[in-house]
């Protein structure tokens, strides 16, 4: 059986878009929590932004394009820009999970242990690490510096389609491997 | 593994509503394509894009130049038909202003829907404007404040001769299912749906049709008959279709007593 990619489970209409969206949530769950815990320093902030991200993806999937770039990207992006804004109001924003009708998150002692693991032992950094070098420096400039396709075209001295494809590589690969770690 | 299932579990859970709502937009702007094309089939005016601010218009409200969305659209007629100079009259100038002056209020409702404000009634010297709104939060007990949010809501709005203000709001859901009523005193003033042509009011000096006009019908439930029981609806064939809540059944028990206890014979 085929798994579905991430831009499938993203824009799944019908009766199946439930399940699809909560496979989308659990495959990318850790990635994105270990990336705010380790901007963030704390489990809850990290648990908070996480769901609010998450909540923005969905309240704003009909706006994904599949041929604009991938899903995976597409999210991190939410995440970079949640971040900053909520670091400007001083305060996690919270206007996806009210609108969804989303419990604010409550982490019992071992899930904040579990989740800061993820930042102490940098799964993801050395995954990342891991990486062919053309797709490391690809997703490592677009997902963590969330530099634009064009720039990263540019520094890299390549095509944007080449970029693309390199990033798509690179996620589909840290997810596999994400997916195998957890 | 994942860390966080109840967020994982919620938004699956608003996926599953989403979609459904989507599903039933689409079907709802079928139907409203098939409306719009026979509006402009009989040379009527399509609803009007953009909003032009009132002259006169207290700064203090909030304005948005969106379009009521396909689900009001489609249920009701008044939104469909163009906005008339009697519809920006002085009384729905005061109207529009409700909820924008206390910063409770503000928080909790949306912009005003501008273009899609509606005179209805002038009656008594009282006057009944719809106004329709972006949102609606709601903070009750089970909620903490601003948890339980409303979108699209349809405000009926009654300014009295000495220009105050009352009204309360409601999502089409809430309209259709009968409760989309306002009581002013005497009078009981209500939005119904398209379908609903007439409301057949038992009361006891009798069975009396209150026809609809503008998705609106209004009555006196105290002065000039003396007591109000059941309130169905009719379609345009006569037929009960539904009715106010509470629900015809008890509203008819409840009125039999009340005409008892008033020593009233049913006619």
């Amino acid at each position: 059986v085929r798994t579905p990619t991430d831009e499938e489970l993203l824009t799944a209409a019908g009766p199946g878009a439930a399940a699809a969206f909560a496979a989308f949530y659990e495959r990318w769950e850790p990635a994105i929590l270990a990336w705010f815990v380790r901007r963030t320093g704390s489990a809850e902030l990290a648990a908070d932004l996480a769901a609010e991200t998450f909540a923005e993806a969905l309240a704003g999937r009909l706006r994904f394009r599949p041929g604009r770039g991938d899903a995976a990207g597409w999210l991190f992006g939410i995440a970079g820009h949640l971040l900053a804004r909520s670091a400007r109001r001083g305060a996690v924003e919270e206007r996806g999970r009210l609108r969804l009708d989303v419990t604010p998150v409550v982490l019992d002692d071992d899930t904040v242990a579990a989740v800061e693991a993820l930042a102490g032992d940098d799964a993801v950094a050395r995954l990342l690490d891991a990486l062919p070098e053309d797709q490391r420096d690809a997703v490592r400039a677009r997902i963590l510096d969330d530099a634009t396709y064009e720039d990263i075209a540019r520094r890299l001295g390549c095509s944007t389609q080449v970029v693309r494809k390199r990033v798509s590589r690179g996620l589909a690969t840290l997810r596999t491997r994400l997916e195998d770690a957890t | 593994m994942t860390f966080l299932p109840t967020v994982r579990d919620d938004l699956a859970a608003a996926a599953r509503r989403l979609e459904a709502r989507r599903q039933r937009r689409r079907h709802a702007a079928r139907l409203v394509l098939v409306a719009g094309a026979s509006i402009l089939a009989l040379g009527g005016v399509a609803f009007a894009t953009g909003v032009v601010r009132w002259p006169g218009l207290d700064p203090a409200v909030r304005t948005s130049a969106s379009s009521p969305p396909p689900t009001q659209l489609a249920a009701f007629g008044v939104l469909r038909r163009a906005q008339t100079d009697a519809d920006r009259s002085p009384e729905a100038k005061r109207a529009v202003t409700t909820f924008s002056h206390i910063k409770a209020d503000r928080d909790r409702f949306g912009a005003v829907r501008l273009d899609a404000v509606r005179v209805l009634l002038t009656h008594d010297g009282s006057t009944y404007v719809l106004v329709p709104r972006t949102r609606q939060a709601w903070s009750t007990a089970n909620h903490p404040p601003q948890r339980r949010v409303e979108h699209d809501v349809l405000c009926l709005v009654v300014v009295d001769p000495r220009f105050t203000v009352g009204g309360s709001c409601a999502t089409t859901a809430t309209v259709e299912r009968g409760l989309g009523a306002i009581g002013s005193g005497r009078t009981f003033a209500a939005l119904v749906p398209d379908r609903v042509a007439a409301v057949r009011v038992d009361t006891c000096e009798g069975v009396v049709d209150v026809p609809v006009h503008d998705n609106f019908v209004a009555y006196d439930r105290l002065r000039g008959w003396r007591s109000v029981g059941r309130q169905a609806w009719l379609d345009a064939r006569g037929r009960e279709i539904g009715g106010f809540f509470p629900t015809p059944h008890h509203a008819a028990r409840s009125l039999s007593a009340r005409c008892v206890r008033r020593g009233d014979a049913r006619r």
